[in-house]
């Protein structure tokens, strides 16, 4: 008898729903989840091959030092031993839980002796979201993205997010005045070569540059008071950028009556411009940006990693990081441009843990399976969700190895607080009391708590529909 | 009969169904996605012809229309001799290496998903919804969309709004 468990892919932002059915804890088979309010069983062609990634053949399944097997307590002991260093780092990949994420700051006051720590998100999407928290433009709903009149789509979000491209397809198949501009990215050549482009010519900041240029400069309209610094810049330095379709894109996302700009970038300068873009051209114009990582957006917001992985990264290249744990991130292979090999090759202690053997594992002395967000519970893209199938080996989740960790160092760690919460036995008798005299308080009448959960792409769905004990008896 | 439908207009090309199709058939695919220059993507699919060519071609009645309309090829029959490839006049039957794969390498329109109760693989993964697994003579009767390429061969699998 086969099990059924519902799951969350997190290969993109959408957390598209699926279903994993297993016998005896291996996963045996992937169906679609047409009940996910997401993608209503839909999946792209990277979500399809998730079954691959939980049984794949080379699995990481025990941990390892030095090439030997050994067990979970001599590494945690090594990794403990690690971070102990002043100058040690931590980098977590972005695939984390929100219960993992809340985790991080307390593990790392606790257990860490800097405070180098960052939430990596391979495409750069921290450094595109610390870019775009100077500009206020509102973020599309799904309804948004169904309703729209004109779309423009920088990079190429249809690769990145096909649930999105679903949006915006029915929205050009409603209406026959729907618009849908495509501005290219050079690193994208794939879905978006299927619409008609703008040719940038110079690259995708050039592009949106002119594109900013061409909507706060459009006759019959007043360009707000923020942008003219901007415009006076543009014509200093030698006029905008000579892009021959920008101007009818321009005034059509301008003059429509509702529009999104959807963007999938790694650049932050042109996330910011995008942004710009869409916050120039008026009331009724919403942006959407498509993220690779699931949580990325929820993380950078609510744990305000202190500092970024592409920092701690060049810091390692320059000598002033000894010692690094990167858990689930591969930034050898992430990271092409950059020289990351020679700076984590230059390190005292490298501590890698991944799903599958990667370029940074092969360089580390420490390697640690980590479980797929299939195999954890926790929190994913603002809904519960239990783990769909059994971890593979040994391998375990970035919370339950921040815990071997922190056991090793005697700690409790305790999540929403950068401090290590009081074990029950030192409390104090001032704390006790006040304790006991608000639980003799009547507590107040609450209310009947809202189960509906947005999605990061604007969806709501119903807490509900997503009990914690998902399992079913089914097939 | 249900025949699988792709419309144009909102496909993005993203090969999904490729994807899905691989997945659920064995590592065999048998819905492919044509490359067209300067052009893009095209999903190209078995049509299930009314009379197939492939069926009249297979010189050991391995190809068979079925009762429920599929054009199928049987595992157990197929020599492997390519009749049925070079008589497809679209160009779907793939040719796969090894007998036991190119038996398989042929779009049954999922029979076991379906009799199931479950969409086509392809039809159940497509983000967009541009693969439509429905009546056909419905769609024929629509008059909102088009179906088109090739109406005189067979009934094409694209659609398009009209």
């Amino acid at each position: 008898m086969a099990d059924a468990a519902r799951g969350v892919c997190l290969f993109c932002s959408l957390g598209c729903g699926l279903s994993i059915e297993s016998q005896d804890g291996e996963p045996l088979a992937l169906e679609y989840d047409q009940a996910s309010a997401v993608n209503e069983g839909t999946l792209c062609a990277k979500g399809n091959y998730l079954l691959e990634l939980l049984n794949h053949r080379r699995r990481l399944a025990e941990p390892r030092i030095g090439g030997s097997v050994v067990s979970w307590q001599q590494a945690a002991a090594s990794l403990a031993n690690l971070l102990r260093s002043p100058s040690t780092a931590l980098i977590v990949e972005g695939d984390l839980s929100d219960e993992e994420a809340r985790l991080l700051p307390s593990f790392a006051a606790s257990c860490m002796e800097s405070d180098n720590w960052a939430v990596n998100f391979s495409t750069g999407d921290d450094e595109v979201l610390r870019a775009l928290e100077s500009v206020p433009v509102p973020e599309a709903s799904t309804d948004d993205l169904r309703e729209s009149a004109c779309t423009v789509a920088v990079g190429d979000p249809f690769s990145v997010g096909p649930v999105v491209a679903r949006h915006v397809m029915h929205a050009r198949n409603a209406s026959r005045d729907h618009r849908l501009h495509v501005v290219r990215d050079d690193r994208h050549e794939n879905v978006a070569a299927r619409f008609a482009q703008i040719d940038l010519g110079g690259g995708l900041r050039e592009g949106l540059l002119a594109l900013l240029h061409a909507i706060l400069t459009l006759p019959d309209r007043s360009a707000p008071g923020w942008s003219r610094p901007i415009v006076e810049e543009i014509a200093r330095t030698g006029g905008p950028p000579a892009v021959d379709e920008v101007q009818a894109v321009a005034a059509q996302f301008a003059n429509a009556q509702s529009g999104v700009l959807v963007v999938s970038t790694a650049d932050p300068v042109a996330a910011q411009l995008a942004g710009c873009c869409a916050l120039a051209a008026g009331e009724r114009k919403r942006f959407s940006l498509v993220h690779d990582y699931g949580n990325a957006a929820g993380i950078c917001r609510s744990v305000a990693p202190p500092t970024t992985a592409q920092d701690i990264l060049d810091r390692a290249a320059r000598g002033a990081v000894d010692a690094l744990c990167v858990l689930g991130a591969d930034p050898v292979a992430a990271l092409p441009d950059r020289d990351v090999e020679g700076g984590l090759k230059g390190l005292r202690r490298l501590a890698a843990g991944a799903v599958l053997p990667n370029r940074t594992t092969t360089l580390a002395d420490t390697v640690l399976p980590t479980s797929v967000w299939l195999e954890k519970h926790g929190t994913f893209n603002g809904s519960m969700r239990s783990a769909a199938a059994e971890p593979v080996g040994a391998a375990r989740s970035y919370g339950e190895i921040m815990h071997l960790v922190a056991q090793v160092r005697g700690v409790n760690l305790h999540p929403y607080s950068g401090r290590t919460a009081p074990p029950v036995q030192d409390m104090s008798p001032e704390l006790a009391r006040a304790m006991v005299h608000q639980a003799r308080e009547p507590a107040p009448a609450t209310g009947v708590r809202s189960t509906a959960v947005r999605f990061g792409d604007g969806a709501l769905t119903d807490m509900l529909s997503f009990p914690q004990a998902i399992r079913t008896q089914a097939v | 009969m249900k025949k699988l439908l792709v419309n144009l207009d909102v496909c993005i090309g993203c090969q999904a169904h490729s994807a899905a199709c691989h997945r659920v058939n064995g590592d065999t695919l048998t819905f492919r996605t044509g490359q067209i220059d300067d052009a893009g993507t095209l999903p190209v699919v078995c049509r299930h012809c009314e009379d197939p060519a492939c069926v009249a071609a297979c010189p050991r009645d391995a190809m068979r229309k079925e009762e429920d309309g599929t054009v199928r090829r049987s595992a157990n029959l197929c020599s492997g001799c390519r009749s049925c490839v070079l008589a497809c006049p679209f160009g779907v039957l793939g040719d796969v290496d090894g007998l036991a794969g190119f038996s398989r390498s042929k779009c049954h329109l999922c029979f076991d998903r379906t009799a199931e109760g479950k969409e086509p693989a392809c039809v159940a993964t497509c983000p967009t919804g541009a693969i439509r697994f429905e009546e056909i003579d419905e769609v024929l009767a629509d008059e909102e969309e088009l179906v088109i390429g090739g109406h005189a061969l067979g009934r094409s699998p694209y659609v398009r709004r009209r």
